[in-house]
């Protein structure tokens, strides 16, 4: 049989390519498209989100599911703005200190822009007292009170003291002062006496002097002991007094605050706590005292810090509910923080230094975090399920709160949280988490799955245009010429691995849209045409091509070898693609199958060397099955194949080549060569019916690509199954090949229709009798396998039935 | 300004302080003077003798000022007490003057050394700036005398 014999199997040129006509829109750049349709192919996801956004339970917050550069972020984000923008700001939350146990601060909550107003009406309360508490402590006023009440104690003190001395001088003693306290000596004319002259008065004035000493000692003891007594007392009326004046001081800006927040009871509870607290530590507020010791400086500052409010949350300046994506979900970037400062060498800290995370900020609204980026943060996943389970957030460090250190710091009291978090990741992501962690089901009910496809109807078509046109608009790139957004959306279906279906992956999509631009840049253009797009696409595939062109090249020297001529038993041009992530191509592969009597056993050499991965496994099963089922069914299968990859050292995997791979073992049994200016990619089923693969374009271009360097003479061709035909989106240079003539593509549904075309020869359908044409591979294979069963069952017969392989 | 409307000529400032003097009320007193004049200053610490004559009784007690407690006053505390209230007024004086750049001179004169007292106001007008305590000493009374102005400063 010659080529021409399979011309019904050749696709169509028509078929290889789907070409996007836009003419019709009537547009001639992507200046004239009009805006893009929201979200376009993505309504089961929007839906999804949308539902998610809307139900008011706890549990049912949003996973967002799609490959990185499906616009999950972009999506979410837009449909949470939406909903955002109908619902009023959430209010404003402030920590302040808890005067009776500073170390939990108490928080505050106020309606959105009161917060920020409380801030300011507590710094302006602060500054005023700042000026005017020391003024009050420093007034005239103040003074000659204090300075009354000192005389008064003065007074007390003094008259206490001078009643002592006054009752001593009567008894002829007088009272002397040392530096640290008090000697009673006997007197004369207002003079101390010394022993001479003592021993010279009568025996009765000696007693009666040393009598009154030790009466008066023990008096003045008593006395002494009253000092400090008086000195309290003094304490209390110099604190009672200045009570008095702070009260007065702090009494009239603090009555008018409670005034401006009387509708916010715990506002004003606090308020009152801070009036009372300024009143009791009013000693704190006077001027301090110089000393040229810093530590011993007081500083003011602080006491008046206390009284400052520390606004974690405003929502004054939005006009809705907050919607907040936070990059980098750390714990501390998510829960918050507590920080410290230095001093002295201690860490200090208090409730100015409590800073908020994004469930704080965002609380009220809504959250988007990605979920990849969580799990690779410490303590995030676990602090956030934790919050969201508590519905409330409390900010501690996480070393706190794992309990691995044990520092004094504080313990703010929790705000309570109502927030829906939108988790965006990929699909293996959600599945695994929602196998393995038995809360994420409870807290994340909602999936939104996104579509990675669009179908390619004409309506979706346009609509693709204009989505291309916006994101051109959007990026200010040049305006894109007509040919150029056809060219773009032909690349779209390629990328999508279909000619019927266009990809919605927008971060691919933007990159090429970039690129594009800057070629076009590059020679000074004012418009984007279809060759700058295809230079993009080409330059992206140079770039990455390094592998691809080490193989051709290895190719072409016979390091790796791959007839394009000739024909050879046994021997197949399989079609293999290698997957870089941005980047993948085809080349060929050399399959080879050898046979001989044997048990029945097809041997896949890569898996018994562990390079098989178990899909190709299974496909080397099937076609075993297959090979059984199809030949000499009423005979044992005598046969023993080995199947190879030639030159593979890396691992295989996928059931593509099983089509191959069976071609291969036929040849070789009906001994028929393979013609190897043919590669042939599919899977087969135990039926011998075809079946589809994946990367048909790259398998069909890598093997044309190896030709064309060869030289193209028409006779080459790549065999695909008739299922993928409506994948193909190849290359136009392959096209052009295949119009020429110089290049053919072959869609078959049978294994026979495969195996024909490779051998040339008529594969074979079994007659009336049941039996394969006479000449034709199939009648070749299946009296070889009768063959071999006639031989194995005289071994089997000389060996009294002891058979080993 | 005629001459009778001048502030009367003053040659020395002399500070006159016992153990519990008020050294900076004092010192404050001083300096309005010395504003006013380029006169020499003096510190005086007068020694009373009283300490010495109460320690050499043997029923002396001192009773502390802070506990209230009582131990013996012997000659030795007495000296101790002495010593000690000199050199903490010495201190403090010569502070005093360095923050306010003067020169001092310091000296400890018993309350009977009517000599020296003489020879320190013989020439020039001498104000003396003096505790209360020291009021009915003799050396306050031989010093107006002498015809110094005194200024009694009380705690």
């Amino acid at each position: 049989m010659n080529i021409s014999a399979f011309r019904e199997f050749e696709v169509p040129t028509s078929e290889l390519r789907k070409s996007c006509d836009l003419e019709a829109s009537g547009f001639r750049t992507s200046a004239d498209f009009p805006p893009a349709a929201q979200r376009l192919g993505q309504q089961r996801a929007i839906d999804a989100i949308r539902f998610g956004l809307q139900i008011r339970d706890d549990g049912h917050n949003v996973f967002v599911l799609g490959p990185t550069g499906g616009n999950r972020h972009g999506l979410a984000e837009e449909l949470a703005k939406e909903r955002a923008s109908s619902e009023s700001p959430p209010g404003d939350w402030c920590y302040v200190n808890n005067f009776a146990d500073p170390e939990r601060p108490h928080n505050l909550h106020f309606p959105s822009g009161r917060g920020r107003q409380f801030r300011k009406d507590m710094r302006d309360l602060i500054e005023d007292l700042r000026v005017a508490l020391p003024a009050t402590f420093e007034s005239d006023d103040y003074r000659a009170q204090l300075k009354a009440v000192e005389e008064e104690t003065q007074k007390e003190v003094e008259a206490h003291a001078k009643t002592l001395e006054d009752r001593a001088k009567s008894e002829n003693v007088a009272v002397l002062q040392t530096p640290t306290g008090y000697v009673l000596a006997p007197i004369r004319d207002g003079k101390v006496i010394d022993d001479k002259e003592f021993s010279k008065r009568p025996a009765a004035e000696r007693e009666a002097v040393k009598e009154a000493i030790e009466r008066l000692s023990e008096e003045l003891r008593m006395h002494i002991e009253q000092i400090p007594k008086l000195q309290k007392q003094h304490r209390e009326r110099v604190k009672a007094l200045n009570r008095e004046v702070t009260e007065h001081a702090v009494g009239v800006p603090l009555s008018d605050l409670m005034e401006k927040y009387l509708t916010l009871p715990a506002v004003v509870a606090y308020l009152e706590e801070v009036r009372n607290n300024i009143i009791e530590n009013a000693d704190d507020f006077q001027a301090p005292e110089s000393s040229s010791l810093p530590f011993l400086r007081r500083d003011t500052s602080q006491s008046f810090g206390q009284y400052e409010v520390n606004l974690v949350v405003s929502n004054d300046e939005k006009a809705a509910a907050p919607v907040i994506f936070e990059p980098n979900p750390s714990y501390t970037n998510i829960i918050g923080k507590i920080e410290h400062r230095a001093e002295m060498g201690a860490l200090l800290t208090d409730f100015r230094m409590i800073r908020p995370g994004a469930l704080l900020t965002a609380n009220g609204g809504y959250l988007i975090l990605d979920m990849h980026r969580i799990l690779s943060r410490p303590f995030t996943w676990e602090a956030l399920k934790q919050a969201l389970f508590a519905k409330c957030v409390r900010i501690e460090s996480p070393g706190e709160a794992y309990g691995f250190v044990s520092t004094t710091t504080l313990q703010p009291e929790p705000i309570p949280l109502d927030i829906k978090v939108l988790l965006v990741g990929e699909r293996w992501l959600y599945h695994l988490l929602a196998i393995y962690d038995r809360e994420f089901n409870d807290l994340f009910k909602v999936a939104a799955d996104l579509d990675d496809d669009l179908e390619r109807t004409g309506e979706n078509v346009e609509a693709y245009a204009s989505l291309i046109a916006s994101r051109i608009r959007e990026k200010e790139l040049l305006p894109f010429g007509l040919d150029a957004i056809q060219k773009i959306v032909e690349q779209r279906a390629r990328r999508a691995d279909d000619s019927e279906r266009l990809s919605m992956h927008m971060g691919s999509l933007e990159d090429l849209l970039t690129q594009s631009d800057f070629w076009a840049r590059q020679r000074d253009a004012l418009t984007v045409d279809a060759s700058d797009v295809a230079k993009a696409i080409n330059e992206m595939a140079r770039r990455l091509g390094r592998m691809r062109s080490r193989i051709i090249d290895a190719i072409q020297r016979d390091t790796l070898l791959i007839d394009t001529a000739g024909s050879c038993v046994g021997q197949v041009n399989g079609l293999s693609v290698t997957d870089l992530g941005d980047y993948r191509f085809g080349h060929p592969v050399r399959i080879t199958a050898t046979t001989r009597i044997g048990s029945g056993r097809v041997v896949d050499i890569e898996r018994e060397v562990e390079l098989g991965g178990p899909i190709h496994s299974k496909g080397v099963m099937i076609l075993a099955a297959a090979l059984s089922s199809r030949y000499a069914r009423e005979l044992p299968l005598s046969l023993h194949a080995n199947i190879v990859f030639e030159q593979s050292y890396g691992g295989v995997e996928g059931d593509s080549a099983s089509v191959a791979e069976l071609c291969a073992v036929l040849s070789s049994l009906a001994d028929v060569p393979i013609r190897q200016n043919f590669a042939v990619t599919g899977s087969t089923n135990q039926l011998g019916r075809v079946q589809v693969i994946g990367g048909v374009n790259e398998k069909i271009e890598g093997f044309f690509d190896l030709c064309k360097k060869r030289g193209l003479d028409g006779t080459h061709g790549a065999i695909i199954p008739h299922d993928n035909v409506k994948h193909l989106m190849l290359r136009e240079d392959v096209v052009d090949a295949v119009e020429k003539g110089q290049f053919s593509v072959y869609a078959v549904k049978s294994v026979d229709e495969a195996l024909s075309i490779l051998t040339g020869t008529e594969a074979g359908q079994r007659d009336e009798n049941s039996e394969f044409p006479e000449g034709s591979v199939n009648n070749r294979v299946e009296q070889q396998l009768i063959h071999y069963a006639g031989l194995r069952k005289t071994f089997a017969e000389g060996s009294n039935g002891d058979e080993k392989e | 300004m005629r001459k009778s409307d001048q502030p009367p000529r003053v040659d020395r400032v002399v500070i006159a302080i016992t153990e519990l003097a008020p050294l900076r009320q004092m010192w404050g007193e001083a300096l309005q003077f010395l504003a006013e004049s380029q006169a020499e200053l003096h510190a005086l610490f007068v020694e009373t003798e009283q300490w010495h004559r109460a320690a050499s009784l043997p029923f002396t007690r001192e009773i502390s000022r802070v506990s209230g407690t009582r131990a013996d006053f012997t000659l030795q505390r007495a000296i101790q007490v002495h010593k000690a209230a000199v050199a903490r007024a010495q201190q403090q004086l010569q502070q005093l003057a360095a923050e306010s750049d003067k020169e001092l001179a310091f000296e400890v004169l018993s309350e009977s050394d009517q000599e020296r007292i003489r020879e320190l106001v013989a020439d020039g007008q001498c104000i003396v700036i003096a505790t209360a305590l020291l009021a009915d000493q003799p050396v306050i009374k031989e010093l107006q005398e002498l015809g110094c102005r005194i200024v009694l400063i009380k705690e």
